[in-house]
């Protein structure tokens, strides 16, 4: 995806020099590892993220008025999203515009964020969970209302974002941008430069031992998995769960190993040749790497939204809503969408896209493309897990 | 007079008490939480409940042996290879280091000034098929095309001996730090050999260090999971990594406390074990002269 372009005037004045994109995927990684370990209270905590350059000016002028509706009293955002999800304007430009300043920390699994979540109150005023674990977090009371009155873009959304199974109206939620699950593959290394099965990292070739990956989280890991197998991709049947334990069991020696955060870099690199991934992320493998490229498996595939929510008491709930009024103006909605190349919930923003873009089937596909979107809640998520359980080893 | 002498009883206890309360409220607190933990059952979202379900501690047993076995392994030879390397070192930093002794001492804590996530991370970067080591040698054709150290046990293995190499050396210099020269003199002047006099005083006054070395190597590379997650691949999983897919990814809290407390009894009674073996009286003893 080319991302030459001219920045636009009006969101763009405030603001002399943009922070330098910030790359701490592996960091995260690590201090989730060291959480798993106990090691130390390292994680969950705020590390200093994109917030410390701030825009000149931008902090100088904090006493200024008051935000009504916060806990605290603070011009501050803390905000928890995936890693490589976002441009390296936003941030900046919101921080100048609204006069807040903004932590940037990001994760890399849906599982580890509620983990987090479940532990206790955090710091952040937004999260960003996929579709299927909205239910989880209602039931489980971790995240709040939101302040719909503070977020009159919502109505920019596209109705189908609106009414949604997960969290009919938004009332809850508010879209980020929307992917597929698909393979992300090298055309040079892959048979005849083409791929377009499940197949291809399920029962990988000899050929490509040592060169695949598969995603390192329970619902597309198994809901793919299932969908190969030509199964309910919503199935909770023990005899289907133990085909796709022993399916991925049978692929596990063959493959390079089980990750969400670093096939980007992995695929760029030419190290791996297909991975199972998530549509935006191999297409910025793609921006560095011209013969990675991304297919959507022709036994169809899963379509997740990932979500901006406010975790219940965060500090700074009035912040949190100003901050998602402004990724629904169309403009900075365009400005994300082109950059993380995910598709946007807001209509409006296509017309700013390069037509490269929304003319692109792998990330706009088109209705014939089988796309299930999963819920995962209840029985089905403890089956899932278990079944994950036995994947891992 | 009798009041202050139970002050007197009392104060030792009393300058342990900053100590033990931490270790109370940091150390035991959670690791009776934990082991709570591994005996409930139930899921993330239904939440969990207390049922005595020892069947987590068989579950985890039959599910991840190997990765338990292959951790015991590894942390086996990581520990042996440290010893290895780490005993000359030692040996000449302590008798041949002379006045520079504490900048050769710097240099080996060096590395810690470093982020050891950031070091190890360095290493995938270097070991890289792709990378300035291998891709030249394959250019040259000194290795064949597909040659590839990452994601094996080689590079585990390699990243842990790097990681653990100063623990290693640190009690070892200690130890032969202590050994007065003279004594060496003395074993010469008694006809003994170079190779006589360190295996008959040398190395007999050193066994502390090796005894402390062994020890705070072997454990944490036993538990380690950071480097068999960052160069290793999928035969080359460590338990500590099952330990954190489990708890982050599967949020399976129970099965991964009970794999916690399975490894830490391992680690024990494999101490005990040693120690016994070594015999630790004959270490003590050493170590008091």
């Amino acid at each position: 995806m080319a991302r030459a372009g001219k920045e636009d005037p009006e969101l763009n004045m405030l603001v002399g020099r943009p922070d330098p994109r910030v790359r701490r995927r592996s960091f995260l990684q690590v201090a989730g590892l060291l959480a798993a370990a106990g090691v130390a209270g390292y994680a969950g905590g705020t590390v200093a993220g994109l917030g410390d350059g701030d825009p000149p000016g931008a902090v100088a002028a904090a006493d200024g008025q008051p935000i009504a509706g916060n806990r605290r009293n603070e011009r501050l955002l803390n905000i928890y999203n995936w890693s490589d999800y976002i441009d390296d304007r936003t941030i900046p430009l919101f921080q100048a515009q609204a006069n807040i300043r903004v932590n940037y920390d990001v994760f890399s699994s849906n599982e580890d964020l509620l983990a987090r979540m479940r532990a206790g109150p955090t710091s952040y005023d937004i999260i960003v969970p996929t579709n299927n674990f909205i239910p989880t977090y209602l039931k489980l009371d971790l995240i709040e209302p939101l302040r719909q009155d503070l977020i009159p873009n919502l109505t920019n959304l596209d109705r189908e974002f609106v009414e949604t199974d997960y969290d009919q109206g938004n009332r809850y939620t508010v879209p980020w941008q929307w992917g597929t699950t698909g393979i992300g593959f090298n055309r040079a290394k892959v048979p005849g430069g083409k791929l377009d099965s499940w197949a291809s990292v399920f029962e990988p070739d000899a050929a490509a031992e040592g060169r695949v990956t598969l995603l390192r989280e329970v619902t597309d890991l198994i809901g793919c998995a299932l969908i190969y197998l030509g199964k309910n991709p919503n199935s909770i049947e023990d005899a289907d769960l133990a085909e796709v334990v022993k399916l991925v069991r049978a692929a596990r020696p063959k493959l390079k190993g089980f990750t969400t955060d670093t096939y980007i870099d992995e695929l760029a690199a030419n190290e791996t040749w297909a991975a199972q991934g998530w549509s935006g992320d191999v297409f910025q493998a793609q921006d560095q790497n011209q013969d990675v490229s991304y297919a959507i498996p022709k036994e169809g595939s899963l379509r997740f939204v990932d979500v901006m929510a406010i975790p219940k008491g965060a500090p700074h709930p009035a912040n949190a809503a100003r901050f998602m009024n402004y990724v629904l103006h169309p403009k900075v909605q365009a400005r994300i969408s082109k950059y993380v190349s995910y598709g946007t919930p807001v209509s409006l923003a296509k017309p700013l896209l390069p037509t490269d873009q929304t003319a692109d089937p792998s990330i706009y596909p088109p209705a014939s493309t089988k796309l299930s979107i999963l819920t995962l809640t209840g029985q089905k998520l403890q089956k899932w897990q278990a079944a994950y359980d036995q994947i891992v080893k | 007079m009798s009041a202050r002498g139970g002050r007197a009883r009392l104060a030792p206890y009393l300058v342990g008490l900053p100590g033990g309360l931490w270790l109370a409220i940091f150390f035991v607190v959670p690791l009776l939480v934990m082991f709570s933990l591994s005996l409930q059952s139930g899921n993330a979202e239904a939440g969990f409940q207390f049922t005595w379900e020892w069947s987590n501690y068989t579950r985890a047993w039959e599910l991840y042996s190997t990765q338990f076995l292959r951790s015991g392994a590894y942390a086996v030879v990581v520990t042996t290879l440290c010893l290895v390397l780490a005993y000359p070192m030692a040996y000449w930093i302590a008798f041949y280091g002379g006045a520079r002794k504490s900048t050769y001492l710097f240099l080996i804590l060096l590395p810690f000034f470093v982020s050891f996530v950031i070091r190890t991370a360095s290493w995938k970067f270097i070991l890289n098929d792709q990378g300035f080591v291998l891709g030249p040698l394959k250019e040259a054709g000194l290795l064949p095309q597909d040659f590839h150290l990452l994601a094996t046990t080689t590079a585990v293995i390699g990243g842990l001996t790097y990681n653990y190499l100063p623990f290693m050396v640190l009690p070892l210099y200690v130890a032969l730090e202590r050994v007065d020269p003279s004594l060496v003199e003395a074993a010469h002047d008694l006809f003994a050999s170079r190779a006589e006099a360190f295996r008959r005083v040398v190395f007999p006054l050193s066994l502390p260090g090796v005894f402390a070395g062994v020890l705070i190597t072997f454990v944490p590379v036993a538990s380690d999971f950071v480097n068999s997650g960052i160069l290793g691949g999928t035969q080359t999983t460590m338990i500590g990594n099952i330990i954190q897919t489990v708890y982050l990814n599967s949020n399976n809290y129970p099965l991964a406390s009970a794999m916690s407390f399975l490894l830490m009894a391992a680690l024990l009674v494999g101490i005990f074990t040693y120690a016994r073996v070594l015999g630790t009286e004959q270490v003590m003893e050493v170590a008091q002269r």
